[in-house]
This record gives structure tokens, C-alpha cells and sequence, in this order.
């Protein structure tokens, strides 16, 4: 058995590094989130598909992840347990009902949310690699019709596109500092494309204005998780504000008398940077008999960054998350009495504020956790209902059901082969 | 399951999940206010048209398959007359010499084309060429000429019926028995013949005020026949024998003289190719005419005030409104529909037809739908202005409208300016992409 182990992990890693890689390609191309707020900055932050979070309400600063990767807290990687190698995976489908006040329209997108792998070597800390979405960006805003100026009425329209993603490349270290205390270190890279075109059609000609930006940056993430009275964790975490690097290709095209001209084409220029918040979060959390109740504070300092949007301004977002998980016996021989039921909400003042409102949501979630083996391997699939904004104004309200799909795969890897 | 199993099939669902991904159009409208949409979209209609006259120095019009024939007065353009040249021979010469002439007569098959006013009686004189019709190099022009024998061989008075079949201009029997005897026992080839029958010319007379008409140069529709008999155990039959104009490679064998007579109007400045007869010296008009060759020059010298506006921007639709004078036109001085663009140099010599990647270029008539009195041309500007605007170093150029008759026709246009009826307007749409 450990002799088959050793093959497998010999046999792995090319895998793992090529899926690394597809994962990488794929998460470049084009993710409609289908909100039409992710016009707005950098899209609309990840929702990370964190497994276990993801049916809790996403909450977890105070969590461990002794059987499940959990990526709010850098600290909780100490807490996977010794020779333990995790991997997770998730995908996310979600279907959105956006409305106006006026109109209502459906949009669907299914797309991969997260790749991670942890494990802990030697028992003394913890390491974890993972990339995922940061943020996503997926707009179409089409047939916006004005009347061209200095005209006699004559009218065009106008058609605005955006897709791309900000993807997060982290390393998180974990380990323990003094006995029920554990600290963890993050470093993160961001880098991802955000493409806009922008189209202008008249009754003969067509404009079309492509723009590619491009985003990177590094980011510290440091996290701390307390536990006292054995069934009590308190946890803390604190991201750095950081400045993404930005540049932009532009091409400007137009299509007159149905021929296509390249007007101007510039590349590498220079753009503003994009300023990312210090975020500050505490968690506490609290098993309960078969419960694990957890609470989470998260705030995020967008107005230091002195950022506004052309519609929309920045402003210091807060979040609450509340979840709880249950489950009967994790050791039990009974099938059922092993999978967790998971319930959580949260609520999320928004980070924009447009037209004098802040863009803010609700949320609440189910989810359960199918055990796969004894070694703490689940499938977790989980159900979020989240409403955005309202229909005030130029406001949309957006409805979104979202079905997360996550395997997470713990194995005993590090063993020392017996024979030679 | 191992792991190495579920991880091998995630890696197919998860290739799956992203191929099927699909990126849906969607087509919710929302606040113009949420975008952050920096485009403008902006009309223009204030920039400057110049409109002038010149005159090509010559035009090509032999080999055009049209004999033009004809005269009128014109208050704009002056007096217009048009008189066709040719050589009339045959690729046989041969006749019995029992022959005998009867008649012979000049037959000229209408081709339909007429200008101005045809209820006017025509006068024509046919007369015989005293030079042969051979050009200088290797084509006629609308100012060539040959000369000709004053006394005309026959003159015909007639009212012209371009929609019917032909005309018949009977010709003196002493004439034709002359030439029908000369083909019979001097002929034996067209060099033969030529040297004594060189051409002949279709002349109008010095009054005339009516129209000019075209006749097809085909040898089924214009000839000069001779009606004769062989006597053959005494029953008489009648044959026909024809001179025609002949298609030739490389000798042209027909042209039409056109000339004007511009004297006393603003036209009579234009004395040079290279001479532009601004339209504020001719009663804020311009002028095109074909045949004489005279065209009317657009240009947009003020175009590059596009650059003052603020920011980056591009024409994305430039049209150019051409009013016809009023009562300029009617049924009898119809417009021409369907003008292509040319583009002229500093020296107005004509360098290239404007097209796009449809094909070339043309303008349209636009009919306001109040009535004929206000139609104006339409024409696709957008290839030029382009042009103009990256142009370096900049040169006087211009583009002209151009119909593909203009060498075997004289219709002619007047064109109002800007200033007049506002007859020549340029509308331009123009996108602001980029206001840093």
C-alpha cells in the first residue's frame, strides 16, 4: 500500500502541474459573472467556491482545516493534519434574474471556481498553493440608443462589453505559534485581463473601441486563530492594501461603407493602478454538540483608496457572515450520520455606491458534505440565493441562485517507503 | 476509487464544464447613466464646401459607337454643337457591271439618346470630307476636326424622333451614280476607295436651337445604300449595296466634334485645364457638362478643423448633399442618376475612380418628398475626407462627379453652392472615442 502511494504521487504531480496550467488558460478566457455591477473596478469580487464555506455563508475566519482546504485564514493551514495532503476542486453554476424595474432577463454561466492543494509535510506546518478567481468581470450592455449630436433626432446605439478575470495565485503557510495558537502567512498574485469594447453603430457605420487591461500585483495576507476552552477558536485576519500595476492595449475600429478600418492602435500604456483595500476580518466560532456555530466580521477599507468609478464611488464595505454546520458522528458506520448539513447567511454592505446608494446584497446558503471515505475526502455541494442592489433609479436588482459543486480529496501522502 | 482515477475524470468534467461554457448575448438594456460610455457621437454640418468649374482640355470621342448630332443654346453654358465625322467603306466592291442605280440614301438609325428640346426642326447637311479620316495620334478629340467641301451633298430638314427607328436622307442621283459608278470600275479596296471618298461629316446648321440626338454607329443602323438593278431575261431584280462604318482596331474611323460657345458667361475664363472658375464668380453655380468637358470640383478646405475638437476622434459617415439648381432640369434636361467619383490632382488631370470595398462609388438622387422641385445628390464622401485628413504633404486635390457617358453625350448640370439654396452641404457624423 504505501509502495502504491509512492507510485501515485510520482504519477500525480505531472497532473496536478498540468492542470494547474489548464486551469490557468481557462480562467483567462472570457467569464460572463453576468452582472452587470462588474462593470465597475476590477468585476465583482470571488465568490470562491470554498467548499465548506460556500454552504455556511461563506463563513470562516475561525474555522480549521484539518479536513478541508479553507482559504479565509492563512492560520488554519496549520491545522492540516500531519501527512495529510488535501486537494480541492470546485465549479459553480449560477443562474441570475436581473431586473430593472421594467425588465427582467435570465443569464446563466457555469465556470470553474477553484483549484488548491494543502497538505502538511512534517507535522509542523502547513502549506497550501491554490489559484482562484479574485474577481470576475461579465457585462453586456446593449441597443443603450442616444441621439447623435447636433442631429435632427437620428439616433445610434451603443454596446458595451466587458468580460475577463483577476486570478489569485496564493502560497498560505500555517503553523502553530504557542499551543492553541496558530499563525499563517499568505502571499498572493494577482494578475488577470479585463477586456471592454465598446461599440457605436449608426444606421451605416459601426465604431468599435477594444481595450485589454492588464492587472498584477502582490499581496500579504497575515491570519492568527486562537482557541480556548477547547471548543471556542477566535480568528483574525488582515490583508494588505495593494496597488495592481496596470496597463492597456487599445484598438479603435471603425466599419464604414461595410469596410473594416483600423483607426489607431496603441499597446503597453500606462493606466492607473488599481488600489485594493486594507481588509481586516474576526471570526469566532463555537462547537456546540453535533453543531459548529461560526461568525464572521469583515471589513474592508475602500475609501482610503480614494478611488471613483465614472458612475460609481468606493466606499468602506462591511460583511457579516453567519453559518453552522452539523453533523451526527463523522466516525460513524452509518452513512447518513456522517454527512454534514450546512446552513449560513450573510449580508454585504457593497463596496459602490452609484446614483447615492450603496450597491448591497443578501445572502443565504444550504449545503451538505457527502463523505467520500474516512480520510476526510467530501463532496460538497451547496445552493446560495443572493439578492444585489434594488430597482431604484438606474439601479438593477439582481437575483442570483448559485450551485456550488466542490470536491475535496484528503489522502495520507509523506510516508517513507519500507521497502528499497 | 483511487485517487488518481477521480482526479483524471475532474480533469475531463472540469475541460467539459469550460467548452460548454458559453458567453451569452444578452440584451438587457439599462440607464445610459450606468455606463461609462466615453464616446460622442456628434453631427456636423458647418464645415465648408468649394465648389468650382474647369475645363478638361480635350476628350476622347472616337470610336464611341454614337454619332452626335445637334445644337443648343444654354443661358449657363452657352451654345452647344455637335458634328460627327466618319468614313463610310465596305469589305466588298465588287457589282455587276449590268447594274444600274436606282436611288441611294444615307440611312441614320436613332440610338435613342437625346438632350434638350426635340419638338425643334434639325437642319442637317451632309457633306463630303476633303481629308481623310486619319487622327494626328492615335485618337479624336471633341476639339478635333477635318475639313470638308463647303457645298453640302444633300440637306435634310426634319423633326427628330430619337424613339423611332431612323432617319432617311435621300441623295442626289448624279452623286450617287458618280460614287456607284467609282465602286464599280475603280474599286477594288477600301484604300482605293478611301483616297477618293475619304469621309464625310454630318454638319448642323448655324441657327439651330433645339437639341442634339444620337445615331448608333452599327452597320445594321447606319449606311449609305444604294438601291440598283441587274436586268436578267427581262424580269428586273433589285439589289442594295452599303458603305458603312467600318469597326476598325486601330485606326479610329468615326468622332464627334463638340464644341461650345461661351462667350460673355463666366465660362469664358476657363482657358486652361488648370484654371478653377471659382463659384462665387459664376452666380454661385457650378457647373458639369459632358461631352465639352466641363466639371464641377469639390473640395473640403476646411476639413481639418475636425482636429480642434477635443479629443480623438474619426468620421465614421460623411455625406455630401449636391442641390441641382431649380428649374435647372426637367424632362427634356434630365439629371443623370448613378455619377461615380474621380479624384483629380493639383492640375485637375483625373487620377483615380473613389471606390470602397463595395465597388466604386456613386452618388444618388434623393427626392424630398414634397416634389420634384427639391431633389438633390447624395454622394458617399467618407473615402476622401479620410484621405484629406492624413494626407502629407497636403495637395490641392479634389474629387468630380462623372458619368460614364460624359465622351458621347452633352448633358449638363448646374449645381448650386453653398451659399445658394443651401445647394452643396456636407454632413459629416463624427465619433469622439477618447476625450483625454
Amino acid at each position: 500500500m504505501p509502495f502504491m502511494i509512492q507510485i501515485k504521487n510520482k504519477l500525480l504531480l505531472p497532473f496536478i502541474l498540468l492542470f494547474a496550467l489548464s486551469t490557468n488558460i481557462n480562467s483567462q478566457t472570457n467569464n460572463l459573472t453576468g452582472s452587470p455591477y462588474s462593470l465597475f473596478g476590477l468585476g465583482i469580487e470571488g465568490n470562491s467556491n470554498i467548499g465548506k464555506s460556500s454552504g455556511m455563508g461563506y463563513t470562516g475566519i475561525s474555522l480549521d482545516a484539518s479536513e478541508e482546504i479553507n482559504f479565509l485564514n492563512p492560520a488554519s493551514f496549520a491545522t492540516i493534519k500531519e501527512k495529510k495532503f488535501i486537494f480541492d476542486i470546485g465549479f459553480y453554476t449560477q443562474i441570475e434574474s436581473l431586473n430593472n424595474g421594467e425588465n427582467n432577463e435570465l443569464r446563466h454561466v457555469t465556470n470553474f471556481s477553484n483549484f488548491a492543494i494543502g497538505f502538511n509535510a512534517n507535522g509542523k506546518y502547513g502549506l497550501g498553493l491554490s489559484l482562484l478567481p479574485s474577481s470576475n468581470v461579465g457585462y453586456t450592455l446593449v441597443g443603450i440608443e442616444s441621439v447623435i449630436e447636433g442631429s435632427n433626432n437620428e439616433s445610434y446605439s451603443t454596446n458595451i462589453t466587458g468580460s475577463g478575470s483577476l486570478n489569485d495565485l496564493r502560497v498560505d503557510y500555517g503553523q502553530p505559534l504557542l499551543k492553541n495558537l496558530n499563525v499563517g502567512l499568505r502571499f498572493s498574485y494577482l494578475f488577470g485581463k479585463i477586456e471592454e469594447t465598446e461599440s457605436v453603430q449608426t444606421t451605416t457605420s459601426l465604431l468599435a473601441i477594444e481595450k485589454d487591461n492588464y492587472y498584477s500585483g502582490v499581496r500579504f495576507g497575515f491570519g492568527a486563530q486562537y482557541t480556548f476552552l477547547e471548543k471556542n477558536t477566535i480568528g483574525l485576519t488582515i490583508e494588505s492594501p495593494t496597488s495592481l500595476s496596470a496597463s492597456r492595449d487599445t484598438t479603435t475600429s471603425k466599419i464604414t461603407e461595410s469596410a473594416l478600418t483600423t483607426i489607431e492602435e496603441t499597446t503597453n500604456e500606462n493606466i492607473a493602478n488599481f488600489k485594493l483595500p486594507l481588509k481586516l476580518g474576526l471570526g469566532i466560532s463555537k462547537k456546540y454538540k453535533y453543531f459548529n456555530f461560526a461568525l464572521d466580521f469583515k471589513k474592508s477599507f475602500w475609501n482610503s483608496t480614494n478611488q471613483s468609478d465614472e458612475t460609481g464611488d468606493y466606499v468602506d464595505q462591511n460583511i457579516i457572515n453567519f453559518g453552522t454546520e452539523f453533523i451526527k458522528d463523522p466516525t460513524s458506520y452509518k452513512y447518513w450520520e456522517r454527512i454534514n448539513y450546512r446552513a449560513g447567511f450573510n449580508y454585504d454592505s457593497g463596496y459602490l455606491k452609484v446614483d447615492d446608494k450603496n450597491i448591497s446584497s443578501s445572502s443565504f446558503s444550504l449545503g451538505l458534505g457527502f463523505p467520500l471515505d474516512f480520510n476526510g475526502s467530501k463532496l460538497n455541494l451547496s445552493y446560495g440565493y443572493k439578492k444585489t442592489g434594488n430597482i431604484d433609479g438606474i439601479l438593477i436588482q439582481e437575483n442570483i441562485h448559485t450551485i456550488n459543486i466542490n470536491l475535496s480529496l484528503t489522502d495520507l501522502w509523506f510516508i517513507k517507503r519500507k521497502y528499497n | 476509487m483511487t485517487l488518481l482515477r477521480l482526479l483524471c475524470s475532474i480533469l475531463i468534467c472540469s475541460c467539459l464544464f469550460n467548452c460548454s461554457q458559453e458567453d451569452e448575448v444578452s440584451n438587457f438594456i439599462v440607464g445610459e447613466e450606468f455606463t461609462d460610455s466615453n464616446v460622442r457621437v456628434i453631427r456636423i454640418d458647418t464645415l465648408s464646401v468649394d465648389l468650382s468649374t474647369f475645363k478638361l482640355d480635350s476628350i476622347t470621342t472616337s470610336e464611341t459607337g454614337r454619332l452626335l448630332f445637334g445644337q443648343y443654346n444654354d443661358a449657363s453654358l452657352g451654345k452647344i454643337s455637335t458634328t460627327p465625322y466618319f468614313e463610310l467603306s465596305s469589305y466588298t466592291y465588287s457589282i455587276s457591271d449590268a447594274a444600274v442605280l436606282d436611288s441611294v440614301a444615307l440611312i441614320l438609325n436613332y440610338d435613342q439618346y437625346f438632350y434638350n428640346d426635340t419638338t425643334q426642326l434639325m437642319q442637317m447637311r451632309f457633306h463630303r470630307l476633303n481629308e481623310k479620316v486619319k487622327p494626328y495620334d492615335s485618337d479624336f478629340y471633341n476639339t478635333s476636326t477635318l475639313s470638308f467641301y463647303d457645298s453640302p451633298i444633300a440637306t435634310k430638314t426634319f423633326a427628330p424622333r430619337p424613339n423611332s427607328d431612323s432617319l432617311h436622307v435621300s441623295i442626289p442621283f448624279e452623286f450617287g451614280n458618280t460614287m456607284f459608278d467609282f465602286i464599280k470600275d475603280n474599286t477594288s479596296d477600301t484604300e482605293e476607295f478611301v483616297q477618293e471618298y475619304k469621309g464625310f461629316t454630318l454638319q448642323i446648321d448655324e441657327a439651330s436651337d433645339g437639341s442634339v440626338i444620337g445615331f448608333s454607329t452599327e452597320t445594321d443602323s447606319t449606311y449609305l445604300r444604294f438601291f440598283y438593278r441587274l436586268s436578267d431575261d427581262d424580269e428586273d431584280t433589285e439589289y442594295t449595296y452599303d458603305l458603312y462604318i467600318t469597326e476598325s482596331s486601330d485606326i479610329p474611323k468615326h468622332f464627334n466634334r463638340i464644341q461650345s460657345d461661351v462667350s460673355g458667361l463666366p465660362l469664358s475664363n476657363l482657358t486652361n485645364q488648370d484654371y478653377n472658375l471659382s463659384s462665387l464668380d459664376s452666380n454661385n453655380e457650378s457647373y458639369y457638362q459632358s461631352g465639352v468637358g466641363y466639371f464641377t470640383r469639390i473640395n473640403f478646405p476646411s476639413i481639418r478643423k475636425l482636429y480642434e475638437i477635443e479629443g480623438q476622434g474619426t468620421v465614421i459617415d460623411a455625406k455630401l448633399r449636391l442641390k441641382p439648381k431649380i428649374h435647372s432640369y426637367n424632362d427634356n434636361l434630365p439629371l443623370k442618376d448613378s455619377l461615380s467619383l474621380y479624384y483629380i490632382d493639383q492640375n485637375n488631370s483625373i487620377t483615380e475612380q473613389v471606390s470602397n470595398s463595395l465597388g466604386e462609388v456613386m452618388s444618388t438622387i434623393v427626392e424630398s418628398v414634397d416634389g420634384y422641385d427639391d431633389v438633390y445628390y447624395e454622394i458617399p464622401v467618407l473615402q476622401y475626407i479620410d484621405r484629406k485628413l492624413i494626407q502629407s504633404p497636403l495637395i490641392d486635390d479634389a474629387i468630380i462627379l462623372y458619368h460614364a457617358d460624359y465622351n458621347k453625350s452633352v448633358d449638363r448640370m448646374i449645381f448650386n453652392d453653398m451659399y445658394e439654396n443651401e445647394g452643396a452641404k456636407l454632413i459629416l457624423t463624427y465619433a469622439i472615442y477618447d476625450t483625454n
